[in-house]
C-alpha cells in the first residue's frame, strides 16, 4: 500500500523502523524504491520529476520497515520548495537509516552530499547507482578505499537493470541492526552544523577522490554526444523537436482513433442487444437512467482507455529518453521573453498528461514570480481527459482528416493561450531567477517500466473516471428529473432553469441549455463532460447514441465553440486545489480560474460572432 | 578554468552542487539561438546555464585572460 504524503507528515508506524532514500536529482531513487517495494513512484529522466514525499513497506529478511521516497536534493541547504520537503522531513522526523543514493559516474560532485549528511551524524549506508553507465564512461571505484574512507558501507547496483538489489537489502538489514541501539534520531541544527563544516568539505571530497575513483581522461558518452549534435542543432534542434511532437502525435491518433471506435461499437452493442432486453421488466425511468445514464456515460468514457494507454506510453518514452531537458534548452531563450523558462516549457509538456503533477513540478523553482506564472500557463495544456471530449466531439461532427485537423488546431491554441497569457502577465510576476540544469545522458527506457507507467495512468483515470462519472450522472440525472413530475430535461427541470439561467451569458458563444450543463459538471472534472453529455441527450433520443443526439441539435460551429470553452476553462476542481496549496493565496487561485473563464469566453465569442458573420451555421 | 564565483549564496550552493566550483576545469558544448542558454561540462556532468548567469562565473583562459559568456 502507498501513501502519498504532504511535506507535513508522515505515517509513522510503532516497531518499524524509518528508512529515507536521500540523493540529488535524478539519481535514480525513485526506480529503486519502485524495484524494492510494491509502490509505483513516477520514474522519468529529467532531474526534479519527486517533489513530495512517497512511502512504502518493505520487506527485509522478514522484518518490514518503512520506505521513504523523497525529492532529490543538490545540497541540504538548498532552497527550493523541493529541497525545504526534504528539509523538513529530516528535522521532524527520526529516521533509522538514510540511504544515501549517488550516481556512480558522477562520484565527483555527488560524493558532497554523502559528506554532508555523514557531517549530520545520521546512520547512512551509500548505494552507487547506475553501475552500468559508469562502467560505459570509463569511471573506476575502489569500493574498499571509499567505503574506509568514508567509514560507511558503500555498495555499487542498478537500480534499473536489478542489479546488486539483493546485496543492498542485505546492507539496509545489517545497516538497521548496527544502528538499533540508538534511537532514532532527527536533525538538530542542520544549517549551523553543515555551515562549521562547509570549509573542509572540498578538500575532504579531494582527497577520498583522489584514493578511490579513476576518471577516465575523455568523455566516453558517445552516443549522447552524437545526438545531441542534431536535437540541440542551433537551428535544426527546434524543428526537429516540433516534428518528433507532430509525429509522436499522428501515431497517437492513428492508432488510437481505429481502436476507440471499434470499443465505442462494441460497448454500444453490448448495450443495446444485451442490456436493453435484459433489463426489460424494469420501470422505464430506472431503465432510462441506468442504460442511457450510467453505461453509456462510462461506456463513452472507456472507449478512451486505449488512447489513454498510446498517449502514456509515448510520455513516458519521452521522460525517460533525457529529451525534456534538451527541450528545455531549446526553449529556454524563447520562454525568457515570456517572462519564464525552459523548464515552465517542460512542464506545461507534462501538464498534456495531466495538470496536477506539472503544477506541483513547479516546486523545483525557488522565485515565486516564476513559479505563479508558471502555474497560470499550466492549466492550458491540454490534459488527456479533455482530449477524450475533444476526440469525441471532432468523430461526431466531422471527417477523420478534418477531425485530426481541429485536434491539432486545438493543440497548437493551447500554446497560443499559454503565451498569449504570459506576455500579458508577465510584469505581475517578474523573476530572476537563474537556470542551471543538468542534462542527463539519454537513457534507453525499458519496456517494462514503460508499460508499467502507462498501465498505472489508465488504472488512474479509470478510477476517477468511474466515480466521477457516476457522480456526475446521478447528479445530473436528478437535474433533469426534478421538480417531480417535470418531462425529463425539460426547460422546467431543474437543469433546464440553469440552462435558462445562464442563457444571456451562453448564447452569444453558441452554448445552448443543455450543453450548459455539461460545462458546469465539467468545472469539476472534464472527464464528467462525456458521461453528462449522454445523460443529458440520451434520455431524449430514442436510439444511434449520443453522437447522433448532439448531431441533430447542435452544429458544427456551435460543437467547435463548446469545444474551444471546454479547452481553456478551469480544466478541473483538483487543479484548483493544488494551485491554492502550492501558491497559498486564494487571491491568485480566484484570479486564475475567473482570467480562465474570461479568456475561454472571449476566445469562443470570436470563434462563434466570426462564423456567424461568416455565414456558417 | 573556473576562478570565482561572484553570485548570491543560494546560486553559489547550486553551481558548486554541479560542479562549477573555483578551480574546476569548465568546456563549453555549445551555444543556445537567440542568446539561449550555455551547454557546459563539468568533470563528469553536463549542464546549461544562461549566459546572464554565466556572466558571474569568472572563467579564466589558459593564458589567464577572462573568458566572456
Ligand atoms: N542507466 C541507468 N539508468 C538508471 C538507473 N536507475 C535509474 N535510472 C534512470 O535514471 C532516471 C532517473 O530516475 P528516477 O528514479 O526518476 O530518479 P530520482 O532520483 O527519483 O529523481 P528525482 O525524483 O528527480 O529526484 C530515469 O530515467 C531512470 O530510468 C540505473 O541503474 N542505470
Ligand atoms: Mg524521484
Amino acid at each position: 500500500m502507498t501513501h502519498c504524503l504532504d511535506s507535513a507528515g508522515l505515517v509513522q508506524v510503532p516497531g518499524q523502523a524509518t528508512v529515507a532514500v536521500v540523493g540529488m536529482p535524478n539519481t535514480g531513487k525513485s526506480t529503486l524504491f519502485t524495484q524494492l517495494t510494491s509502490a509505483h513512484a513516477h520514474i522519468g529522466n529529467w532531474p526534479g520529476l519527486t517533489v513530495d514525499l512517497m512511502q512504502a513497506e518493505l520487506t527485509l529478511e522478514g522484518r518490514s520497515v518503512q520506505l521513504v521516497d523523497l525529492p532529490g536534493i543538490y545540497d541540504l541547504r538548498g532552497h527550493s520548495e523541493d529541497e525545504a520537503v526534504v528539509r523538513r522531513f529530516l528535522e521532524s522526523t527520526p529516521v533509522d537509516l538514510v540511504v544515501i543514493i549517488l550516481n556512480a559516474s558522477q562520484i565527483d560532485r555527488q560524493l558532497r552530499l554523502a559528506l554532508q549528511v555523514q557531517q549530520l551524524g545520521l546512520p547512512a549506508l551509500v548505494l552507487l547507482n547506475m553501475a552500468d553507465e559508469a562502467r560505459r564512461f570509463g569511471v573506476g571505484i575502489d569500493l574498499e578505499a571509499l567505503s574506509g574512507r568514508l567509514k560507511l558501507p558503500v555498495l555499487l547496483i542498478s537500480a534499473k537493470y536489478r542489479q546488486g538489489l539483493g546485496q543492498a537489502r542485505h546492507a539496509i538489514t545489517k545497516a538497521l541492526l548496527a544502528a538499533a541501539s540508538g534511537p532514532a534520531t532527527s536533525v538538530q541544527d542542520l544549517e549551523a552544523n553543515l555551515a562549521a563544516a562547509d570549509a573542509d568539505l572540498d578538500a575532504a571530497m579531494a582527497s577520498i577522490l583522489q584514493a578511490a575513483v579513476t576518471f577516465p581522461a575523455q568523455w566516453r558518452d558517445a552516443l549522447t554526444r552524437r545526438l545531441d549534435r542534431w536535437l540541440l542543432h542551433p537551428l535544426l534542434g527546434l524543428p526537429i523537436f516540433f516534428v518528433v511532437m507532430a509525429l509522436m502525435f499522428q501515431a497517437i491518433y492513428a492508432l488510437g482513433v481505429p481502436l476507440q471506435e471499434a470499443l465505442g461499437a462494441l460497448i454500444d452493442g453490448f448495450s443495446l442487444h444485451v442490456l436493453t432486453p435484459a433489463l426489460a421488466s424494469w420501470p422505464p425511468f430506472l431503465r432510462a437512467f441506468v442504460v442511457d445514464g450510467l453505461v453509456l456515460g462510462i461506456g463513452t468514457v472507456s472507449a478512451f482507455l486505449p488512447v489513454i494507454f498510446l498517449f502514456f506510453l509515448a510520455m513516458g518514452v519521452v521522460e525517460d529518453s533525457g529529451y525534456l531537458s534538451r527541450a528545455a534548452f531549446l526553449m529556454d531563450a524563447f520562454m525568457e521573453r515570456l517572462g519564464l523558462d525552459g523548464r515552465s516549457f517542460v512542464l506545461s509538456l507534462m501538464g498534456f498528461g495531466c495538470n496536477v503533477p506539472a503544477i506541483l513540478g513547479t516546486r523545483v523553482m525557488r522565485s515565486s514570480g516564476l513559479r505563479l506564472l508558471s502555474m497560470l500557463i499550466i492549466p492550458f495544456s491540454l490534459c488527456s481527459a479533455r482530449l477524450n471530449v475533444f476526440l469525441f466531439m471532432a468523430s461526431v461532427f466531422f471527417t477523420p482528416r478534418q477531425g485530426a485537423l481541429v485536434i491539432f488546431g486545438l493543440y497548437l491554441l493551447s500554446f497560443a493561450a499559454a503565451i498569449f497569457t504570459a506576455l500579458l502577465f508577465k510584469g505581475r510576476f517578474a523573476s530572476e531567477e537563474a537556470l542551471v540544469l543538468e542534462l542527463p545522458p539519454y537513457r534507453l527506457p525499458t519496456v517494462p517500466q514503460v508499460l508499467r507507467r502507462a498501465w498505472a495512468e489508465v488504472r488512474h483515470f479509470w478510477f476517477w473516471a468511474r466515480r466521477f462519472i457516476v457522480f456526475g450522472v446521478v447528479s445530473i440525472w436528478l437535474l433533469n428529473n426534478l421538480p417531480f413530475g417535470v418531462a425529463p430535461a425539460s426547460a422546467q427541470s431543474l437543469s433546464g432553469q440553469l440552462g435558462e439561467l445562464l442563457q444571456p451569458l451562453l448564447a452569444p458563444i453558441g452554448i445552448n441549455p443543455r450543453l450548459t450543463v455539461a460545462l458546469v459538471f465539467g468545472f469539476i472534472a472534464k472527464e464528467i463532460v462525456l458521461g453528462g453529455l449522454a445523460v443529458i441527450y440520451g434520455q431524449t433520443a430514442s436510439s444511434g447514441g449520443l453522437g447522433h443526439a448532439l448531431a441533430s441539435e447542435v452544429s458544427w460551429v456551435q460543437a467547435v465553440s463548446f469545444m474551444l470553452f471546454t479547452l481553456l476553462y478551469t480544466p478541473c476542481l483538483s487543479t484548483v486545489a493544488v494551485i491554492r496549496t502550492e501558491s497559498k493565496r486564494l487571491g491568485f487561485t480566484v484570479f486564475s480560474v475567473l482570467w480562465s473563464l474570461i479568456l475561454a469566453w472571449l476566445v469562443s465569442f470570436c470563434f462563434y460572432q466570426a462564423a456567424w458573420l461568416f455565414g456558417w451555421r | 578554468m573556473v576562478s570565482a564565483l561572484e553570485v548570491a549564496p543560494g546560486l553559489r550552493h547550486r553551481l558548486e552542487a554541479l560542479g562549477i566550483k573555483p578551480g574546476q576545469q569548465v568546456r563549453v558544448l555549445r551555444r543556445g539561438w537567440w542568446s539561449g542558454p550555455i551547454h557546459l561540462r563539468v568533470g563528469m556532468t553536463e549542464l546549461m546555464l544562461r549566459r546572464v548567469d554565466a556572466a558571474h562565473v569568472v572563467v579564466l583562459e589558459g593564458d589567464g585572460s577572462r573568458v566572456h559568456p
